[in-house]
């Protein structure tokens, strides 16, 4: 799900590893948001900031070793992220804080309406991820934030393609089940937050 | 596909699942500005950390220099050695082998050096029973100092031997009869050790006593001298032995 073609990806890798700042700023605009959001469903948002950048002071230090394509760089950080997220429950318990909650966010905050509503749907729905069980919600959210396919999410968890098969579609049954527990039928803002309050202000 | 896979890739899916593949689609969503707000600072820091790695990766490359000194080393020592060699060589000084092998591969080079047997005279290093080697007893240097007689070291040798094996002694005597006769009644193994005190004070003891079983074949049979110590019983080598203790007796 990267936003670069391969070829752009290529380029922006080269020059990045030449200290391109361009370069450096465009491989962090891809794939930093996809990074934070693991973060906040593994670890929640008090250390996910935190760790987000610790993951990428590693990748500048381990650049000039890596040799792939775009698919293979997003494995290779996310693999990063999640040995971050392994040291940090290892050094305290996990804190499954909640995302931020819609009534929580900062409705006065500039952002425009469209902002705003995918900012809401996003946390939202990383709430609803991270309430699944912990390998359950670390693989769904492999699969669709890194866009890696079962093989490579297997090989970043230490499992089996099976396995990884089994947990994403426990994880996906539990959630389907969920939204149809609460009613939720639609595609929309709304539906996705279950709740009946207008999504603005 | 499954339908699990169509969700998470972000395919279309059937009715069923459009509210679960509305939230996987709000996960995808592109970075939002509040995601995207630290890219100053953190390309600043990265960018840091990527010079940082590169002069700490200086270091890394140290084992290739190491590495290629320690090539020039090995090729600097080889050819020290093929250098100490040739000359070696030159000289006729390597062992017999050596030198008729260095001859060889010398010669290939357009390098004369003299072959194993340049400097044997007449004891060229042939295959064979060493005693069929013209003049090896007679220029033995082993059997003229053992034996003090250069001409009958080999007979001499062969006599022990019988004797060792053919002498109805045993024991103790046995050892004496060899070890006399071996020494040229200089040894007196085998004697009560109160005699050892007389051989010390003529001061040819030590000599007989541990040379002359082996030196009295001239090292051409060594049979003689490990029979006569076998078939005594271990007492042949007390006549070594009784001159070994002679110091002590002072």
């Amino acid at each position: 799900m990267s936003g670069l073609d391969e070829f752009a990806f290529q380029g922006a890798l080269a020059a990045a590893r030449l200290g391109e700042e361009w370069a450096v700023a465009l491989l962090w605009r891809d794939l930093h948001p996809r990074i934070l959001r693991y973060l906040r469903v593994a670890v929640g948002d008090s250390d996910a900031e935190d760790l987000g950048s610790d993951v990428w002071l590693e990748v500048a230090r381990g650049l000039g070793r890596f040799d792939g394509d775009a698919s293979a760089f997003s494995a290779w950080v996310f693999t990063i992220a999640r040995r971050r997220v392994i040291d940090v429950g290892r050094r305290v318990q996990r804190r499954r804080t909640d995302p931020m909650s819609p009534q929580q966010i900062d409705r006065g905050h500039d952002e425009a309406p469209g902002e705003l509503e995918a900012r809401l749907a996003l946390d939202v729905a990383l709430r609803r991820v991270a309430r699944l069980p912990r390998d359950q919600a670390e693989v769904v959210a492999l699969r669709v934030l890194a866009g890696l396919s079962a093989e490579p999410v297997a090989e970043i968890l230490g499992k089996s393609a099976g396995a990884v098969r089994v947990l994403q579609h426990r994880g996906l049954r539990r959630l389907a089940n969920e939204l149809a527990a609460e009613g939720v039928t639609r595609q929309t803002g709304g539906a996705i937050f279950g709740v009946d309050e207008p999504l603005t202000a | 596909m499954r339908n699990d896979d169509r969700v998470l890739d972000g395919l279309p899916v059937d009715g069923g699942a459009e509210s679960l593949a509305s939230l996987m689609d709000a996960l995808r969503v592109p970075g939002l500005d509040h995601e995207l707000s630290d890219q100053v600072q953190t390309v600043a820091a990265f960018t840091a950390a990527l010079g940082a790695a590169d002069t700490v990766d200086r270091p890394r490359r140290g084992p290739m220099k190491s590495r290629r000194s320690r090539f020039a080393l090995t090729l600097a020592l080889s050819g020290a050695a093929l250098v100490a060699t040739s000359g070696l060589a030159y000289a006729g000084a390597l062992p017999g082998a050596a030198q008729d092998t260095a001859k060889g591969v010398l010669a290939g080079l357009g390098v004369t050096v003299p072959g194993p047997n340049q400097h044997a005279g007449t004891h060229p290093d042939t295959r064979g029973n060493s005693a069929a080697a013209p003049g090896r007893a007679a220029t033995s240097d082993t059997g003229a100092d053992a034996t003090g007689d250069t001409s009958s070291g080999k007979g001499k040798g062969a006599a022990i031997s019988t004797l060792a094996r053919t002498t109805t002694a045993t024991g103790r005597d046995k050892g004496a009869i060899i070890s006399s006769t071996a020494s040229g009644g200089k040894s007196h193994a085998g004697n009560p050790s109160g005699n050892a005190s007389a051989h010390q004070s003529t001061g040819t003891s030590n000599q007989g006593g541990t040379g002359t079983a082996d030196g009295a074949s001239g090292g051409q049979d060594s049979h003689g001298s490990s029979t006569a110590q076998a078939a005594s019983g271990g007492h042949s080598s007390a006549g070594s032995g009784n001159a070994g203790i002679h110091p002590a007796a002072h």
